[in-house]
């Protein structure tokens, strides 16, 4: 059975929430500004950074 | 006694004490910058640089905390040394990597800095920028597997990969900002929803880090070009207009990057309110109104500055509307302009000298018979 990496899954849960928001933005459901887009953006980054820092380097082979 | 050449490597018979030979002291090591693994408060630069120039590493610590009130420089020197100078070896025990955890704290925090907009710490958008080229560059580098090494040439030689592949994760990272700014956002935000739930799917078979980095070049342009709200459907070039006539005055001016000049000098406006809609993407605008015209504006900017009779808005998210008064029997012209990085203008032929235009709604009168305050009219 093969082990959970969090690494992806953080990244994937911020990249869809992510994209949902701009979705959201693209159809004109809201209106996104850098005042909330650029944290936005570094929470999407230093998120996945944390993960994979408390994860750990994922071992080969 | 022999004479052969075994009696003469024979060892000679004396009552002396026998002393070994001592083995020659090896060359020191060259001194080596690392950052400390055990002495470390985040990432144990300022110790390393202390055990390098033997110095009290609190030296250090002061000088980047100040730093980082100059203009963010001791925040990025200390990120750039974070993450090129490579660690004495001394990690956290349970296979966790100090430097990925410092650098994701680093961008969460300087993310709760930014939304919470504290006076105390202030942080251009030069240096966000700089943030996020920095990290998004960070998690390419360790997604190939960089490491610090300490070996010079092989560090170079990481390095210069790493740019490569940086340039070309750039290139596709401009090819999404302006696949999305031409009206592909949707296209392009259904990707990363996509992709984000298929790294959700593999995350529980093993996981797919690989695909992280494409996620990124999708999310942050696209988030980038939203957030300014960047629209370049109006086309690329510099366009000039100087309607001479009511017919030919547009009612909306559109440039997708560019410069932008719509002179209205000859128009004579009729009385009442004239609506004008400008919409440009990228690029500076400059808008010439008649002398007798009053000027009303609701302005929005992503990035940029508006000028409007010297009356300067900048910054990030720019946003104001100037209705003042109107007076009857006056023309006015309403600009309702629309920009996502760039410069918008308003200016007036001639009509004051440069030494009483500083803030027109603060004087009450002028060379020309005075501004009424809270209008744009001369």
């Amino acid at each position: 059975m093969r082990r959970l990496d969090r690494t992806s899954l953080v990244a994937g849960l911020v990249v869809t929430v992510a994209g949902v928001i701009l979705l959201l933005d693209r159809v004109g459901a809201l209106d996104m500004r850098f005042g909330y887009g650029l944290p936005l953006l570094i929470a999407v980054v230093g998120a996945v950074l944390l993960a994979a820092g408390l994860e750990g380097p994922r071992h080969r082979g | 006694m022999g004479t052969g050449p075994a009696a003469r490597h024979a060892a000679p018979m004396t009552n002396e004490p026998h002393v070994e030979p001592t083995p020659p002291e090896p060359a020191p090591e060259p001194k080596k910058l690392t950052r400390s693994g055990s002495d470390a408060l985040i990432g144990g630069v300022a110790s390393g640089l202390g055990r390098y120039f033997d110095l009290d590493p609190l030296l250090f610590r002061v000088g980047f905390v100040a730093l980082s009130f100059a203009g963010g420089i001791g925040v990025i020197a200390y990120l750039l040394l974070l993450v090129f100078v490579p660690s004495d070896g001394a990690e956290r025990p349970g296979g966790r990597s100090r430097s990925l955890t410092v650098a994701g704290a680093v961008a969460l925090g300087v993310a709760l800095v930014v939304f919470l907009g504290s006076p105390v710490f202030f942080f251009g958008p030069a240096l966000l920028i700089l943030a996020v080229i920095g990290l998004a560059a960070y998690v390419l580098w360790r997604a190939f597997g960089g490491t610090p090494a300490g070996d010079p040439a092989r560090t170079a030689g990481q390095i210069a990969l790493f740019g490569l592949l940086a340039c070309a994760v750039a290139g596709a990272a401009v090819g999404v900002g302006l696949a999305a700014a031409l009206g592909g956002g949707v296209v392009i935000a259904s990707l990363a929803v996509v992709t984000g739930l298929v790294l959700i799917g593999t995350a529980f078979a093993g996981g797919a880090r690989w695909l992280i980095v494409p996620a990124l070049v999708l999310v942050l342009p696209l988030g980038f070009v939203a957030a300014a709200d960047i629209d370049l459907e109006g086309g690329v070039g510099d366009r000039q207009y100087r309607p001479a006539a009511m017919s030919e005055l547009r009612d909306r001016y559109e440039l997708g990057i560019g410069e932008l000049d719509v002179d209205l000098r000859d128009l004579d406006l009729p009385n009442g309110r004239t609506d004008m809609a400008i919409d440009v993407g990228i690029g500076e605008v400059v808008v010439y109104v008649p002398a007798d015209a009053c000027v009303t504006s609701d302005v929005s900017i992503g990035a940029g500055l508006a000028d409007i009779f010297d009356r300067d808005h900048e910054g990030l998210d720019v946003a104001f509307a100037e209705s003042g008064n109107q007076p009857a029997g006056r023309p006015t012209l309403h600009i309702d302009g629309d920009l996502g990085l760039g410069v918008l203008e308003v200016v007036r032929e001639g009509a004051f000298p440069d030494e009483t235009h500083d803030d027109p709604f603060s004087v009450s009168s002028g060379r020309d018979g005075g501004l009424a305050r809270g209008t744009n009219c001369a």
